[in-house]
């Protein structure tokens, strides 16, 4: 059972270039571990974001080069076997480059707290709800050194409160008793920043990133080794962000969805650790207008637990 | 792993020079990067017949000089905002903003040397900020000035458009040429890349400051700025082809518009009397009481003083909000 919990963390995420911070939602399901149970989750993931998109119609000649790289920390804790808490602080890397110029930046990200209650686990099915919260606590105000303000997808974070929905669940001794299914659904509800770029005399920028909306299905095989287990995984996820908010109204060339898969390879040489590699590839997207949207990304995710009544950190 | 990890901030390449003629906390990262839009720097043309997608009620921006015309659809200035060019000796750079409606021709020959202008990818007051390549400065292109750099202060010499629908355009000029979608780049000419911003007044889409709402926001305007006053016509004044005659710096103009054909011109008068609107014989659209037929680019065609060339001046279409933004004594003409 602890092994479809380490794997349900492991979709990874598509992000436009518009989407400041790190992209959360993959990454906020928590183990169904036992009681008193510490997880700490570093992950490191890097996004391509290099595809010129017209609503479905790939461009070519985009004279930008972009990526963005974060690296979190991940803290779960189960309080008892029904409810747990998790947190999650991403250091952002944004980089952008044209011929003509570069601009980069790196800092905090924004910081979410997410309470999960495990309301069903009966016949090796497991369904979770959660509520989260995702604080401004984040860099918003990267300038650049000629101190004009870098645009908001260029930010570590968003400046704003964002509060998040999710049901999760799993279900093990699917088909076979290897193989095993999750999913999710995430729901992040985003309110603006009312005060971006502002100065003591200027009112600045109401911008807001659009709501997002996440759901992924996948499955995982674990395979007995001499070792530990060697855990492939494959996911099917389908993502919808609502159109930016721009002084209070829609704004172009943003929102709209993508279908990806993203599949991963886990080693698993103990209950207590995880290795997990892992690759997402963009198999559709219709967006509003024009984007410039990720074309791969790349990542690994580490992860300890370790029970407080027997551990020791 | 992520570079520079440890310190955090940000870093670029884009050093610029500390003084600047507007407020740098007000200058806007559109998102884009420098030439991230990338502007068209050899344009190539086709005939009017050959032209066919441009819809009727898509605008066009006109060139004249030495008796040849050009046109530049918005379709493709949506997506590039400047395009370098030139007919014979005169060196251009069509600026356009899709943010601000406005499509103002610089002459690309500044203190005597040949530029040419890209897309900084920078804002103020919603506005495009073109850059020179000769120098890296940053101009205004509301304001018509160097903001920024080593032409900083420097006025940009602004040469005559005309804006207007492609049907009259092609009814007009037949024998221009017109700019294509070969333009060295992959995009849909086909789509308008900003959503229902023409027509949406609250959509706005950087901060503008002040904001002047005596007009909706989107209600193009005809803007002429001279030393002692800055005007502006509304299209809306022009119900039927109309002719207003003003005075601007104690000199007499020619504004003449048509809602139906969608343009609105002016001329210096050269003592032109009851001149009058002629409606349905584009290129001409106005004629005076002896009989001289003015066409759109002012050229009287026919009449006592055929041949003769009206100074088309060398105002701007634009959205109401954007020239309030920038000239706030702006006044409004009211019949």
């Amino acid at each position: 059972m602890i092994f479809i919990g380490l794997l349900s963390a492991t979709s990874s995420q598509a992000q436009t270039c518009c989407s400041a911070g790190a992209p959360i939602s993959n990454l906020l399901d928590i183990n169904n571990a036992a009681s008193k149970t510490f997880s700490l989750q570093l992950n490191y993931e890097y996004k391509s974001i290099n595809r010129l998109i017209d609503n479905s119609t790939t461009l070519t000649n985009d004279p930008r080069t972009r990526f963005g790289q974060n690296a979190s920390l991940k803290l779960d804790y189960s309080f008892n076997e029904r409810f747990a808490i998790s947190t999650l602080l991403p250091l952002v890397h944004q980089s952008r480059a044209t011929l003509s110029e570069s601009q980069s930046s790196v800092g905090l990200g924004d910081l979410t707290i997410v309470g999960q209650y495990k309301f069903l686990d009966r016949d090796f099915l497991i369904l979770n709800a959660g509520l989260g919260v995702k604080l401004a606590t984040g860099v918003s105000d990267h300038r650049s050194i000629s101190q004009i303000i870098l645009s908001p997808d260029m930010q570590s974070g968003s400046g704003s409160t964002d509060y998040i929905f999710r049901l999760s669940g799993s279900r093990s001794n699917f088909l076979t008793a290897l193989l095993n299914s999750t999913f999710s659904f995430a729901y992040k509800l985003n309110n603006a920043n009312s005060s971006f770029a502002s100065t003591p005399t200027f009112p600045g920028r109401n911008f807001a990133f659009g709501d997002e909306a996440l759901a992924i299905i996948g499955f995982n095989y674990q395979h007995i080794a001499s070792n530990g287990f060697w855990v492939p995984d494959v996911n099917f996820k389908y993502r919808w962000t609502d159109a930016n908010i721009e002084q209070q109204t829609d704004a172009p060339n943003s929102g709209g969805y993508w279908l990806s898969i993203p599949i991963g390879l886990s080693y698993v040489p103990s209950e207590k650790l995880s290795i997990r590699a892992f690759t997402e590839i963009p198999i559709f997207q219709k967006l509003n207008g024009l984007q410039i949207t990720t074309d791969y990304t790349v990542g690994f995710q580490l992860n300890y637990t370790f029970k407080t009544d027997n551990d020791i950190l | 792993m992520i570079a520079g990890a440890l310190s955090c901030g940000s870093d670029g390449t884009d050093s610029r020079p500390s003084e600047w003629l507007i407020p740098v906390e007000q200058v806007f990262d559109g998102g884009v990067g420098i030439d991230g839009i990338p502007a068209v720097d050899n344009p190539n043309f086709s005939t009017v017949g050959e032209t066919s997608f441009v819809p009727d009620d898509a605008l066009v921006v006109g060139v004249f000089h030495n008796g040849q015309a050009k046109a530049y659809p918005h379709q493709i200035l949506d997506w590039h905002e400047i395009v370098n060019d030139e007919i014979d000796d005169l060196k251009y750079g069509l600026t356009y903003c899709p943010l601000t409606g406005t499509a103002i021709n610089w002459n690309r020959v500044i203190d005597g040397n040949e530029t040419t202008f890209g897309v900084s990818g920078k804002l103020f007051n919603t506005n495009l900020m073109p850059f020179d390549r000769e120098t890296n400065s940053y101009w205004s292109q509301i304001r018509l000035d160097c903001v920024n750099g080593e032409h900083i202060g420097t006025e940009i010499e602004v040469l005559p458009v005309i804006e207007t629908t492609w049907a009259t355009w092609e009814q007009a000029y037949p024998d221009s040429e017109v700019q294509n979608t070969i333009t060295g780049f992959s995009r849909n000419y086909q789509d308008y890349p900003y959503g229902d911003y023409r027509t949406n007044d609250s959509n706005i889409i950087f901060p503008v400051d002040p904001l002047d709402d005596r007009l909706p926001a989107k209600e193009r305007v005809l803007t002429i700025l001279s030393n002692s006053t800055n005007i502006v016509y509304s299209i809306e004044l022009f119900d039927s082809s109309q002719v207003i005659i003003d005075t601007i710096a104690e000199s007499e103009i020619l504004v003449i518009g048509s809602k139906a054909d969608n343009y609105v011109v002016s001329f210096d008068n050269i003592g032109l009397e009851n001149v009058q609107a002629v409606a349905d014989a584009l290129p001409v659209i106005a004629e005076d009481g002896d009989g001289n037929r003015i066409t759109m680019h002012g050229e009287i065609v026919a009449g006592p003083l055929s041949g003769k060339q009206l100074n088309l001046i060398p105002g701007f279409m634009s959205y109401f909000f954007a020239v309030g933004a920038f000239y706030e004594d702006i006044e409004i003409y009211n019949e």
